[in-house]
């Protein structure tokens, strides 16, 4: 087998393209304008994947997701509902993204992929958790461009969660962001772990009559960041 | 008047970027025989590695600005060709090698490597032509180390992949050899 080329052929070749100018070389800006789009997009998406991830942490801790599950398959839509898709997906892409444009970097191939990846997803995990336990969603939160980026949804055709503000006879009455306060006929029975007082934090599964919500089921979630109301108010409803 | 020929492929490098075509055609002369001879090698055609070689004498021209005359122009070439020899090999689909792969599954890792079988029977063979058989994952870095006679360095940079899964691969390799060489030879 021959293993040495015919030589000069592809030298002339590629020569005679060179000089008659079908092969030209790219610019040096073109790779240094790559190069600063590629630092730029990497800091992007992991600043994008931490904030989402954050993002989620926070929405997760505001909503009673894992006590939907409580409820059996009544519990699923609810879940899937209040489930933070867009942030997970969006940290996900981030994420993905991320691994993607530092693998353009020369020192990532002299890592394991399996430990790169490892590396990225766990920095930008703890970064959410961080940025989470810092507060900043909360100043988000109140800032307007990113507000409505923080709106949970706490009530449905079918369940509602909030926090008992008054307590009488079959009903309680809920405090729900948005809605302001709901009157809820309490379901026949009540778990003997549960027990209703004001400022407890209830998710019902049922459906509404009018203005009041009837509850065939109850959980007593625990939402670590729900949305306190500036006055409680404690009144009557019905 | 610089003399091409005493010039580390590093400098003709930064000549080539500065506009010296003579400096490419000097890279193109020192690089030619050997980038073809390890394509052949991954892609097993003459035609198609010659198609090989003078795309990646393209692309390392059209790239030479995003070379980094620091780095080692070898690995940066080689880099290039491999890329355009697994493009060829992907648009193939060729995932095997057309050997029974049981014969690799009881591998053991104490098992002698290709080096301590041909000592141990005092037997020369063509490392090389065993190397067809291998699955690429092995068959690049093997080929790489005995062929072209890389140091792991060279490879991890060529491969893109950590130094140490270059050894881990070439020490399987070389025992994936041994196993080989006892099924056709033993």
């Amino acid at each position: 087998m021959n293993n040495i080329m015919d030589n000069n052929d592809i030298q002339q070749s590629i020569l005679q393209k060179i000089n008659q100018g079908e092969i030209k070389m790219r610019p040096r800006y073109y790779f240094i304008f790559g190069s600063i789009l590629i630092t730029i997009g990497t800091i992007g998406v992991i600043i994008a994947g931490t904030f989402f991830v954050s993002h989620a942490i926070f929405m997760s801790q505001r909503s009673p997701l894992i006590s939907f599950l409580g409820f059996g398959p009544q519990g699923i839509s609810p879940f899937l509902q209040t489930f933070p898709w867009l942030s997970v997906i969006v940290a996900t892409l981030s994420i993905v993204l991320g691994i993607l444009f530092l693998r353009h970097y020369d020192f990532s191939y002299k890592t394991d992929s399996k430990t790169f990846v490892l590396i990225v997803v766990g920095t930008v995990l703890t970064m959410g958790i961080i940025t989470n336990l810092s507060g900043l969603n909360e100043q988000f939160e109140t800032f307007e461009p990113t507000h409505g980026l923080y709106n949970f949804k706490y009530d449905d055709d079918a369940w509602i969660a909030g926090v008992v503000t008054n307590i009488e006879p079959n009903f309680v009455t809920i405090f729900i962001p948005d809605r302001d306060l709901v009157v809820v006929k309490i379901p026949n029975f009540i778990p003997p772990h549960i027990i209703i007082r004001p400022e407890l934090q209830v998710t019902f599964i049922g459906e509404w009559d009018g203005e009041i919500f009837i509850a065939d089921k109850i959980q007593t979630p625990q939402f670590q960041r729900f949305p306190k109301p500036s006055v409680l108010p404690m009144r009557h409803v019905r | 008047m610089v003399t091409m020929a005493s010039e580390t492929d590093e400098q003709l490098a930064h000549f080539t970027q500065k506009g010296d075509n003579n400096a490419f055609a000097e890279i193109m002369h020192r690089y030619e025989d050997k980038l073809f001879r390890y394509a052949k090698k991954l892609i097993t055609d003459e035609h198609e590695a010659k198609d090989v070689v003078q795309n990646a004498f393209m692309k390392a021209y059209k790239n030479m600005q995003s070379f980094d005359i620091k780095r080692k122009f070898s690995s940066w070439i080689y880099r290039i060709t491999h890329n355009e020899a697994m493009n060829v090999l992907r648009k193939r689909k060729r995932t095997t090698n057309g050997i029974d792969k049981t014969v690799f599954e009881s591998i053991q890792d104490d098992a002698p490597t290709i080096e301590e079988k041909i000592e141990q029977e005092d037997v020369k063979i063509e490392i090389t032509a065993l190397l067809d058989f291998l699955p690429d994952d092995y068959k690049e870095p093997l080929l790489l180390f005995y062929s072209e006679e890389k140091s792991y360095g060279e490879i991890s940079d060529i491969l893109r992949m950590p130094t140490g899964t270059v050894g881990t691969r070439i020490n399987r390799g070389k025992k994936m050899l041994a196993a080989l060489y006892e099924q056709h030879y033993g």
